[in-house]
């Protein structure tokens, strides 16, 4: 990642320089590489310089990798001209910061670069890193014990699950020029879960410690153990202190033995815990009970009721508080069941003590019970199981049980009303248990909604969606119907052009059978468009003459139609001739009742 | 995952998250409210049911404070919340109870015009579902009849009969419509504590003119039910005076009182 960061700031000095650049043609370039100082203290900072003579071209490489040496990926160029004795001499000159991780020789080995498409080698160059000297490692020391953090605990195991109250002490020396605490310490590390950190708990002055004078602050910090193994944890904290201007102080420490100190910028300063290695234990499998619900502590338990003589309906109090020290945030309320006696709501929570820790106080989870019964109601006793780990074994408290007496409340007694049901004859003329109690309070909301008016149908989009379906059905059917309605116009068009056709094909060829088969397809024709429903020219002679008398025809038309039916059977089946017909006649006859049906 | 599809699923989770934050709110004060009860805090119940009841409602929630009101003497109230839970929950009997008692309690009638429920004969919803299923299944038959090409007479038959039948339904349907308004108008006259800490009273002056000053036609009892007067535009009549009070035109379910009354010393049961 640092390399091509390295290849990218080199590639833009190289757009930059092709924009500005002087080429100096005639001039040999060599390249040069140094570490300014090539010496110090491992507690300094050195520059790696590389300087181009005889171009303003920016290079273009890749700075090798050294062990132990950090570089700077955020090289600062410079580039300059000059004439000597009248000869024009340029050069470009990037210059890396480096800091050493021990004391040694650093060399950074021999490396190409790119300029103008000529490769050119850069030299190696050393640095040389020594020991820090006395002062130097007395202002080290210094700035390692300026703030520091401390968190000491009581036991170095827990148990999975556990809660360990310990504080979290910040050191600063009153000589460090602190301005404010950033923030509130910072948890290191997933396996531990702590209490949220706000504003330190306790403050102190002038508190000795390696010599020095201190100011202490201290946040009460709760760890639980999220799971077992050997964990890490660690704290950071940040505070604004002024640093030193001047970049020639005589050692790298921004703080120490600074004229103008108190007068610099200011810098954020993180200070760290070093990381604790803490051991989780798992909590023992065997003896734990059935109803042990995580709880890791030392505790004491006890039930209570307000008042133990109530009417029904009347809401009672039913506190169960757990007092000691453990995971009080872990702990889950009892589970209560509503019976046939009285209802239950959820629990409230109240916890008294430190709201922040949740270590040590008094936890009560405060039920409403609602008697439905009256007379001598029982509660039942809670089982509260828990792990102690200081002597490593799970406990069970159990609470007494408690009584209460339940009064009938108001009751409706309206004789005539239909509110007393079932009168119980055995009771005698005492009053019937099934009278109703009034006015009793509900311990839970029920459905909830949002008005109190009745949304009218028209505004569900369900009504509006099932009605597109008989839409879609009422809108096919008319228009197949139609369709289906064109087609059988066509049909009958067609059809009746045909036995019209047939008809005058009959009288000019005087084919009598013809005609009257014609003719009697015609009138078959004629009369279905009467009744759809009913296929005519299933009919036979009588059965058609039946019908158009049905249909309140003409009694004369009947009988011409008749008549000429007749006529036409007789011809097909019976002696008449047919040479005696007048065709031109018949035609016209024909043509009539048609016109008439 | 897309950034798109990212910024989705945040704008979900802040939703989500902002509905459970509303329902903790209203169930905190709820269960606060049962709790203040049971320290005998009966004040401070009310108040916690009240805002309660501003986030949404329930029949418990109404009939729990309709209780409190009946236990501080506030009848008017009482009957309004008893109302209430009754018409979110019109099988429960014990509400039905409660109010008769505190009805006679209070010397006032018990009797109301909300018969109506959701899908009762009574309801416009009822005869809008009939008068869809009847137009719907009527125009399918008819457009049966006409694909399969009936004869006209028949056809014309069955129209006629499909459009008298719409338009019986309609009819029924308009009555229903204006039975549910004038329920939807039903209010009930509650005690008033205009007067700062002053008692209240559960005389409520029926005036007749929107003014204060103005001298009382007749008067109702706390718990009365009265119904909001329309004006000939459709509206109810209201007026707002000088003062910025509020005003509103109320009479008896048997229109025998009839005046103005203070928006403060009316309950409205549905709506307001």
């Amino acid at each position: 990642m640092i390399f091509m960061r390295q290849i990218l700031l080199l590639s833009i000095f190289l757009v930059q320089g092709s924009i500005s650049s002087i080429s100096i043609f005639g001039q040999n370039i060599r390249v040069e590489a140094s570490f300014s100082p090539s010496s110090i203290s491992s507690t300094s900072r050195s520059t790696y310089k590389v300087v181009v003579h005889g171009t303003q071209q920016n290079p273009q490489g890749t700075i090798p990798k050294v062990s132990g040496l950090r570089i700077s990926n955020n090289p600062q160029s410079l580039r300059s001209a000059n004439f000597i004795n009248g000869v024009p001499s340029v050069r470009v000159e990037l210059s890396f910061q480096t800091m050493p991780e021990g004391i040694g020789t650093y060399t950074v080995p021999s490396w190409n670069i790119n300029i103008d498409g000529k490769v050119l080698r850069v030299p190696q160059a050393s640095l040389q890193v020594l020991a820090p000297s006395q002062s130097e490692k007395k202002a080290q020391q210094d700035l390692r014990q300026a703030a520091f953090l401390e968190f000491p605990l009581e036991k170095p195991y827990l148990f999975e699950g556990e809660t360990m109250l310990a504080p979290l002490t910040l050191f600063i020396w009153d000589r460090l020029p602190v301005n404010r605490i950033e923030n509130a310490p910072i948890k290191i590390g997933a396996s531990f879960s702590s209490n949220k950190l706000g504003k330190w708990s306790e403050e102190k002055r002038n508190v000795g410690r390696n010599g020095k004078l201190y100011s202490t602050f201290t946040w009460p910090v709760a760890i639980t153990a999220a799971m077992a193994g050997t964990k890490q944890i660690g704290f950071e904290v940040n505070l604004r202190v002024r640093v030193n201007t001047r970049r020639n102080s005589p050692f790298s420490s921004p703080f120490f033995n600074d004229p103008f100190f108190g007068f610099g910028r200011e810098e954020s300063l993180t200070v760290s815990l070093p990381t604790k290695e803490i051991e989780i234990k798992p909590l023992p499998i065997s003896n734990r009970p059935s109803n042990f619900s995580g709880a890791i502590g030392s505790f004491q338990a006890i039930a209570s009721v307000d008042t133990k003589q109530v009417e029904i309906g009347d809401p009672v109090r039913f506190n169960f508080s757990i007092e000691g020290k453990g995971n009080f945030a872990a702990i889950p309320a009892p589970n209560l069941e509503s019976s046939a006696e009285f209802k239950i709501g959820p629990p409230g929570f109240l916890f008294q003590g430190d709201e922040k820790s949740k270590f040590e106080g008094k936890q009560s989870f405060e039920y409403i019970i609602t008697p439905i019964k009256s007379g001598s109601i029982t509660l039942p006793s809670i089982n509260f199981a828990y792990f102690d780990p200081n002597l490593e074994k799970y406990n069970t408290i159990s609470t007494q049980k408690i009584n209460l007496q339940v009064q009938h409340g108001e009751r409706w007694s309206k004789p005539e009303s239909k509110i007393v049901f079932e009168k119980d004859n055995s009771l005698n003329g005492k009053e019937a248990e099934t009278m109703i109690d009034l006015f009793q309070t509900a311990s839970d909301p029920g459905q909830w909604y949002n008005s109190l008016k009745n949304d009218g149908l028209e505004k569900k989009t369900w009504f509006w969606m099932i009605q597109t379906l008989p839409l879609t059905g009422a809108i096919s059917l008319v228009f197949f119907g139609w369709k289906k309605r064109n087609k059988i116009a066509d049909d009958f068009r067609l059809k009746k052009a045909t036995l019209s056709r047939k008809l005058k094909e009959s009288v000019e060829n005087r084919d009598a059978i013809g005609f009257f088969r014609a003719f009697k397809d015609l009138i078959r024709l004629q009369i279905s468009l009467r009744d759809r429903t009913i296929n005519t020219f299933a009919f036979s002679t009588r059965e058609l003459v039946q019908f158009i008398k049905k249909q309140n025809t003409e009694k004369s038309l009947v009988g011409e139609i008749e008549e000429m039916l007749s006529l036409g059977e007789d011809l097909e089946f019976g002696d008449t001739n047919s040479k005696e017909l007048d065709f031109k006649k018949l035609q016209t006859k024909g043509s009539e009742i048609l016109k008439k049906l | 995952m897309t950034k798109h599809f990212r910024y989705f699923l945040f704008l979900v989770a802040c939703s989500i998250s902002l509905l459970f934050a509303s329902a903790n709110s209203k169930e905190q004060l709820f269960y606060d409210a049962v709790r203040l009860e049971a320290t005998g805090d009966l004040e401070n119940a009310i108040i916690n049911y009240e805002k309660a009841s501003l986030h949404q409602s329930s029949a418990n929630l109404h009939a729990n404070l309709a209780n409190l009101y009946y236990k501080t003497n506030d009848y008017g109230r009482s009957i309004l919340n008893f109302r209430k839970a009754i018409l979110l929950d019109k099988k429960n009997r014990d509400f039905r109870y409660n109010l008769e008692f505190v009805c006679k309690t209070a010397q006032v009638e018990a009797s109301s015009l909300q018969k109506i429920g959701y899908f009762t004969r009574n309801s416009s919803n009822f005869w809008k579902a009939i008068l869809a299923i009847f137009f719907w299944s009527g125009m399918l038959v008819l457009s049966f009849v006409f694909f399969r090409g009936f004869h006209r007479k028949t056809f014309f038959l069955m129209f006629t009969g499909w459009i008298t039948g719409n338009i019986a339904l309609s009819i029924f349907l308009h009555f229903s419509i204006k039975s549910e308004d004038l329920t939807e108008r039903e209010i009930i006259a509650i005690e008033s504590f205009s007067n700062g800490d002053q008692n209240s009273t559960n005389i409520i002056n029926l005036r007749r003119f929107a003014a204060s000053s103005s001298s009382a036609n007749s008067s109702v009892k706390a718990g009365e039910i009265l119904v909001l007067e329309k004006s000939k535009k459709g509206e109810i009549s209201g007026h707002t005076s000088e003062n910025k009070q509020e005003w509103l035109l109320v009479s008896t379910p048997d229109r025998r009182k009839k005046g103005w009354v203070l928006k403060e010393e009316v309950g409205w049961i549905i709506a307001n």
